[in-house]
């Protein structure tokens, strides 16, 4: 009575290449915010990101036919969604130097996505959610504004009564206690990523 | 090391806040060797995972698929299911609905495999919840750790463990039957009702939102007749059925995605968090019970609601397992 994950999506697979709308609706409810997670990694703006997710998605219905999808569509998404941003970051590159920068970074670069469904992943998640946790009271606070709330540096320093540069200075000291305390974690996952 | 300062910019601008000065800085210490690249990708996959599940809660799912669905260039169904024997047409129908979670969460059992073996198998795994339509266009909401199960071939005839919320096609030629592991029956022609029986739970609890249903014993004995708004609790140890009358929406609360909650007072909240996380709750004699709450409660742990609501009103909590106690201050 386990219920096993590719067999199930085995045969929405399969309902999908039939053109059934319902198993084409069930693998976007699945995989959407996944994939907008993954895609605003590169893009860092919530709207497009959620753009590129529906066109690949959409493009995924229109070629259903010929997908060739054996047991698994979730490597072909992320492939997908990769590349969608990396166009997206080589059209940016010359307006806007974030994406200059990415563009850079990324280059001959290919993610790999497999962790990003692993259970280490989960742990890794896990670990990070625990390490912002404990970071200090005044810390937590301006990375929750941040990054929760979205608010700009200077919205946090004129909320809280305190200078930009100490917001700047807090947050970095947010990343720093995370690259500490998951130093072992990411060394494994970027092994994991040579090995296969 | 200048680790701080490089982590305080890079983090500045992975959140596009650095100047042009800055951002000149950065282009030329990635273009600078690979290591540096590396580092930034280091960093960069940290930010992402520091705030990667709160993004992924912010998104609206039904919106987006609103969006996608309007740009699908819909075709009439064609009927290929008319050639297939009755075993997958039936397969064909039953309808599944992801509303919470991401799991995978129902599975037919070796149903494409062996026909010959027609049990289909609804699974929701812990903390998570799913609406399936039945071959019959029934719905049916699973909470967290239930299990539905029906044979195609009567697909009116279903078993739970766990528990089920049940909008009931009409259908006066066949009655809707669920059975529980306890031996306990619950008979309708169509009608809305919240049924839960957990496995590790001394009763089964059914409670009548609209229309009638029956509850009987295991040898198809009535027990009682259920109006609206009536709750029947069944002891089975002691083979006993009591009927009392209840606020019927709070017993389903758990089945919507959202609890919304508005000028509610603390003693009239108390039941709906209940039901909403599964928990058990002793709510302090000292409390000021009139304190009223309003919010919108989704994807928030109940530690997460607990601190929230101690903004707005003085008290203290423990957890301990399924057990809460508040306290005054």
């Amino acid at each position: 009575m386990t219920t096993e994950p590719n067999d199930s999506e085995f045969i929405l697979l399969h309902r999908l290449k039939d053109g059934d709308e319902l198993a084409f609706e069930l693998l976007f409810r699945k995989y959407y915010p996944r994939l907008c997670g993954f895609a605003n990694k590169f893009i860092a703006n919530q709207q497009e990101s959620e753009e590129i997710i529906q066109e690949v998605f959409l493009n995924i219905w229109k070629k259903r036919e010929y997908l060739k999808l054996d047991h698994e569509i979730r490597p072909y998404l992320y492939k997908s969604v990769q590349n969608l941003c990396f166009n997206f970051i080589e059209h940016k590159k010359v307006i806007e130097s974030y994406y200059s920068v990415l563009n850079l970074v990324y280059q001959n670069q290919s993610e790999d996505f497999n962790t990003y469904e692993s259970v280490l992943y989960t742990e890794l998640q896990n670990r990070v959610d625990e390490a912002m946790n404990s970071l200090p009271e005044q810390c937590l606070k301006i990375f929750r504004l941040s990054r929760e709330e979205g608010l700009k540096y200077h919205e946090i320093a004129g909320k809280l009564g305190i200078s930009v540069k100490t917001v700047e200075t807090q947050m970095g000291r947010a990343l720093t206690k995370l690259k500490i305390e998951l130093k072992d974690y990411l060394i494994v996952i970027l092994v994991g990523l040579f090995l296969k | 090391m200048e680790d701080s300062i490089n982590d305080s910019l890079l983090y500045k601008f992975l959140l596009k806040e650095t100047s042009d000065a800055e951002n000149r800085e950065i282009l030329g210490w990635v273009s600078a060797s690979e290591e540096n690249r590396a580092e930034f990708r280091r960093i960069h996959k940290l930010f992402f995972l520091s705030n990667n599940q709160q993004f992924q809660a912010k998104l609206d799912i039904d919106q987006a698929w609103e969006m996608v669905n309007s740009k699908l260039p819909h075709t009439t169904r064609n009927s290929k299911v008319v050639s297939m024997n009755f075993f997958l047409k039936a397969a064909a129908s039953v309808l599944v609905l992801l509303t919470v979670g991401i799991g995978s969460l129902w599975s037919w059992d070796r149903f494409f495999a062996n026909r010959q073996s027609a049990m289909v198998t609804f699974e929701t795994p812990k903390g998570e919840k799913s609406r399936i339509i039945l071959a019959d266009g029934s719905l049916v909401w699973l909470n967290s750790e239930t299990i539905l199960k029906y044979d195609a071939l009567h697909p009116r005839n279903v078993s739970v463990t766990g528990e089920a919320y049940f909008d009931v096609k009409k259908d006066k030629e066949h009655p809707f039957e669920v059975s529980t592991a306890s031996g306990m029956k619950v008979k309708v022609t169509g009608t809305r009702f919240n049924l839960k029986t957990y496995l590790d739970e001394p009763g089964v609890e059914t409670t009548l939102e609209e229309g009638e249903v029956t509850v009987e014993n295991a040898d198809d004995s009535n027990f009682a007749v259920l109006k609206p708004g009536q709750q029947a609790l069944y002891d089975i140890q002691k083979d006993q059925l009591t009927v009392r009358n209840v606020s019927p929406e709070i017993y389903s609360i758990w089945k919507n995605n959202e609890l919304h909650i508005i000028n509610v007072p603390f003693t009239d909240l108390i039941p709906r968090i209940e039901r909403w996380y599964g928990v058990s709750i002793h709510l302090d004699s000292l409390i000021n019970r009139n304190d009223r709450f309003t919010m919108t409660i989704k994807t928030e742990s109940l530690r997460e609601l607990l601190n929230m609501m101690q903004l707005t009103s003085k008290f203290k909590y423990e957890v301990n397992g399924g057990q809460i106690k508040i306290h005054a201050k």
